[in-house]
């Protein structure tokens, strides 16, 4: 097959070189020129796979693309939450100082109040609550000091019309096994605790100042009831947040969970797609699988009804699964590379460019092609 | 030879990290590396000098930012020489002392470590540059484990020749203007009844980022002392400091 094509160029180039040096052309050379590059041409062996070929790779990479979803992607969270809970990748200040009404505690290592420490009999088994008396006045306030849990511990933050729930819990031997969270009272206060050696009640009431330091265990909850909102710290680094609470029933048969969504309502959005809004419902099941990022804000609405769970979250997470729905119905969301690449300005941007360049570049040659 | 040499390197790797581990990383990065007094570790045990951003530490509500003798008080940074002061040892747990500025908008941290010592000479060269004895807050703590936990417990501080003995004097500086200051003091000794019991401290006003030095009471024996400020806000509700001990050695 190459002696040929040799063959049929060996005779162009005699054939042309006597054309140019006399002017004619012989009808026989011409001839058989004529019929070696049939021959030559029907030799060539027929590519009919070539373009079936094609089609197949770019529809397999079409539905890779398609498929195929990013390992990882950044999420933004506007949400109207129930409750929420993550872990601290380091030691964080959840909360500035509050001034509120009453302050139930539970599952205390013990209190320090006045000066006198007062132990728990087992290691987080007591209990505490103070409450200032109803004729408080407007300056009258137990003031809790800003929350600042150690790295590691998990955090959760739930709220009930006017009161916000902390739940502590250090999940590992190796986190600090507690901390201490400090309150100081101001007017007429009383405060009743079973942090005492024969597990007894006490009552104390105060008129007047009062220093109070709860040591935070390992499964403490904080219950703040205030007159204002509670106000969160900004910026707070997370690992794995979680929207959902673990409701446990206790049945003839055993005890049963049951995962419940937290969302009330919200969107997230897509960073990688341009800022895609995607809608939630009430309580629609909103998975982020390990994720980290931080809590733009948290915040109780000024405006919300008295018996509201409603606790406003922004946030930024990086993710690595993004779930809606639950069992059967639940879908992934995160972004799929044919998407990431159709939300990419720059690419379209690419390819119209490369199209004009060609088209310039194609209108040069035949110029140049048809003038010489 | 070569397990010898292995052994060298590894322990002056050793030696180096946990050297560097002791300068307080949150005021490092806020350090500015061309400044040529700025925070790094200058010596063995201490890391010196100033930055640029606030970092918590330093900042609170109510700090305690210093606890010394009642006549401590220094006018002027030594001309010639170091500042040299002194603590009275407390268990053998590594003491940090710890300088920094009470004033509000100052950007200055001096962190020494000391263990077996019981006195320290200072070179104020730097500090003096940048802040007057005034200014300063000077604290030396080590952590022990009280009620089950390690809390801090405060040194007292005395300044020049001699240790330091009682009476005390607590500096503190509130961020928030307070109306009244009240103070409890008690012994960790079981049975004993507290000196102070959110005792109010009757100055007339506490106005926010201004030293309020506040006189101990007469600690009758040797031993830890838990103390507690609680102050009123003039607006709402109240602050108070971290609970801390004191170690009284008569």
């Amino acid at each position: 097959m190459d002696n040929l094509e040799k063959l049929v160029r060996a005779e162009r180039k005699k054939l042309l070189g006597i054309a140019v040096a006399t002017g004619t052309v012989d009808k026989d050379a011409f001839d058989r020129l004529d019929r070696l590059c049939k021959l030559a041409a029907e030799a060539k062996p027929e590519r009919r796979w070539l373009i079936p070929f094609v089609v197949f790779a770019l529809l397999t990479i079409f539905i890779g693309l398609l498929v195929k979803e990013q390992h990882e992607t950044e999420i933004d969270l506007d949400l109207a939450v129930s409750e929420l809970h993550f872990r601290l990748p380091q030691q964080e200040q959840l909360t500035g100082d509050q001034f509120l009404r009453s302050l139930n505690a539970a599952a205390l290592d013990g209190i320090v109040v006045d000066g006198t420490y007062w132990p728990a009999p087992k290691p987080d088994t007591c209990s505490l609550s103070v409450e200032l008396v109803s004729a408080a006045l407007k300056a009258d306030a137990i003031t809790l000091a800003a929350l600042v849990p150690p790295k590691g511990w998990d955090v959760g933050v739930s709220r009930s019309g006017s009161e916000v729930d902390f739940a502590f819990t250090s999940p590992s031997p190796s986190t600090e096994k507690e901390f201490a969270v400090r309150a100081a009272l101001r007017g007429k206060a009383a405060l009743s605790t079973d942090c005492t050696p024969n597990r007894k009640n006490r009552t104390i009431r105060w008129n007047g100042p009062g220093s109070l330091t709860m040591r935070i265990g390992a499964a403490t909850t904080l219950r703040c009831r205030s007159a204002s909102p509670i106000r969160f710290a900004d910026q707070i680094g997370f690992e794995n947040l979680r929207l959902y609470a673990i409701e446990h029933y206790q049945t003839d048969t055993g005890p049963v969970d049951r995962r419940l969504s937290s969302v009330l309502r919200g969107t997230f959005y897509l960073d990688a797609l341009n800022a895609k809004a995607v809608p939630l419902r009430p309580f629609e099941d909103l998975s982020l699988g390990s994720s980290t990022g931080y809590i733009r804000g948290v915040s109780v609405p000024v405006d919300s009804k008295p018996l509201n769970e409603e606790l406003d979250l922004q946030a930024h997470a990086t993710v690595r699964e993004l779930n809606l729905g639950s069992g059967a119905n639940e879908r992934s969301q995160m972004p799929r590379w044919l998407e990431l690449l159709a939300a990419q300005t720059g690419i379209t941007l690419l390819w119209a460019a490369g199209i004009y360049a060609f088209g310039i570049i194609y209108a040069v040659l035949r110029w140049y092609h048809f003038t010489h | 030879m070569k397990p010898t040499i292995v052994f060298l390197l590894l322990s002056a790797i050793s030696q180096v990290c946990s050297a560097q581990t002791q300068c307080d990383l949150e005021v490092i990065r806020q350090a500015d590396p061309k400044d040529r007094d700025h925070y790094f570790q200058r010596d063995k045990n201490r890391c010196e000098g100033v930055y640029l951003e606030q970092v918590a530490g330093t900042v609170g509500s109510l700090l305690v930012a210093s606890l010394t003798g009642r006549r401590g008080v220094l006018a002027q940074w030594p001309v010639n020489g170091p500042l040299t002061f002194r603590w009275n040892q407390f268990a053998s747990g590594e003491v940090h002392i710890q300088a920094f500025p009470v004033v509000p908008r100052k950007f200055f941290r001096l962190d020494v470590f000391e263990r077996g010592a019981a006195e320290y000479a200072w070179n104020t060269d730097l500090v003096a540059k940048y802040l007057t004895p005034a200014e300063v807050g000077l604290v030396a703590w080590t952590l022990a484990p009280i009620d089950g936990r390690n809390q801090r417990v405060y040194l007292p501080i005395a300044v020049g020749s001699g240790a330091p003995k009682g009476p005390y004097r607590v500096t503190l500086v509130s961020s928030v203007d307070l109306s009244e200051l009240y103070i409890t003091v008690a012994s960790i000794a079981p049975g004993e009844k507290p000196l102070r019991v959110n005792a109010p401290l009757r100055f007339g006003s506490y106005p926010a980022n201004q030293k309020i030095e506040v006189d101990l009471p007469p600690l009758p024996k040797a031993g830890l002392y838990r103390v507690e400020f609680v102050g009123d806000r003039r607006d709402q509700g109240s602050v108070a400091a971290p609970q801390f001990f004191v170690n009284h050695s008569p």
